[in-house]
């Protein structure tokens, strides 16, 4: 069965959200600040799309939040990976390579 | 998912539903008012900020939505809806709510009287020890089954099974009921009793309460005078007096 569109797109979230949330803790804005500095503004992630998301990720074991003060004193919810969202990242960036590849040389098949 | 992760998120949504609720409307309001701060602090106009970031959000409570939607115990929520509003809806016609809800008390309570019944008679074993090992044995003819499903054991069928049948422990007898008159003492009264032989409280494994069981020969020609009581017998007519009293066959 094919993969819906939301589905690729939902796993493709969570892997820029897991490897936002690699070097430090960040709140909402910041992550989505952080995919959109990685993926030189590619991708400007809503937050209709990344709460849903952070809470699931939450919900799942592979993030944990905490209240805290941003840098403007206000407060923030603060989001951090699990052992388990390190586990998560590495799979599924491993997994994220083996995809790239594989569609890259189907379509340098002439 | 793991499961403790799984279980405490339900019980955060659904116990501390008001509090995960406030939760995130803080949340989703404190990423709006720095969303604001960025865009106001990179040279945007307060009414450019105000209109940008309300296209840009579709709307808090939407967000909040979003967020609910993919919450554990969201089912459970909705189901809890479900049924307050169908409590609703049959309040709001109750003459259909009684007819409908006196026609599933008599079908519970017919479906429970029928069970009960099946299950006491059939389904219960007896109150014998070992019942699982008690069979019935019946004779029927074939040729005559369909106007005499059985046929009464005959003596000589018996005696052949209880010489020859392996298998079975013992085979005690059950025969048709009689009638008897109850004389001397209180005023005659007429029993039913059946003649059975003189082994059939051993096949069933059990004793008289009081007194002792029939002897192995009381079934024999000349010796079967005793009888054995029911409880209900005993406690209405014997129990007050002790004394002894006869029993003829009409």
């Amino acid at each position: 069965m094919e993969p819906k569109s939301t589905d690729l797109l939902q796993g493709t979230l969570d892997l820029l959200i897991l490897k936002a949330l690699a070097l430090e803790p960040r709140h909402g804005l910041g992550i989505s600040e952080r995919i959109e500095q990685m993926t030189r503004g590619t991708f400007r992630v809503g937050p209709g799309s990344l709460f849903p998301a952070l809470h699931r990720m939450e919900e799942r074991g592979w993030l944990l939040s905490q209240w805290g003060a941003s840098a403007s004193n206000r407060r923030a919810k603060y989001y951090r990976l699990t052992a388990a969202g390190r586990r998560q990242l590495k799979a599924q960036t491993e997994r994220w390579g083996r995809i790239s590849l594989a569609i890259s040389s189907a379509l340098e098949t002439s | 998912m793991p499961i403790k992760a799984r279980i405490r998120s339900l019980w955060r949504n659904l116990v501390h539903r008001d509090q995960a609720d406030q939760e995130l409307d803080e949340e989703v309001r404190s990423y709006l008012e720095q969303l604001v701060m960025k865009k106001i602090s990179e040279g945007m106009t307060p009414e450019e900020v105000q209109r940008s970031s309300r296209i840009s959000f579709g709307g808090v409570e939407q967000v909040k939505e979003e967020v609910r939607d993919v919450r554990a115990g969201r089912i459970l929520e909705d189901f809890a809806r479900d049924v307050r509003f169908a409590f609703r809806t049959l309040a709001k016609s109750p003459g259909f709510t009684t007819v409908a809800l006196l026609t599933l008390a008599l079908g519970l309570a017919a479906s429970t009287a029928i069970f009960s019944v099946i299950n006491g008679v059939l389904l219960q074993p007896l109150d014998y020890p070992n019942a699982g090992q008690l069979v019935a044995i019946e004779l029927s003819v074939p040729k005559l089954v369909h106007k005499f499903p059985m046929i009464p054991i005959n003596p000589a069928a018996y005696l052949a099974w209880s010489h020859q049948a392996k298998s079975l422990a013992g085979i005690g007898v059950v025969g048709e009921g009689v009638t008897m008159n109850l004389t001397g003492g209180d005023e005659p009264a007429l029993l039913s009793a059946d003649a059975v032989t003189a082994n059939l409280f051993d096949v069933l494994g059990v004793q008289p309460q009081l007194g002792r069981s029939f002897l192995p020969d009381a079934d024999q020609a000349g010796h079967n005078y005793e009888v054995i009581l029911t409880n209900g017998l005993w406690q209405s007519r014997f129990q007050r007096s002790q004394r002894r009293r006869t029993y003829d066959r009409p």
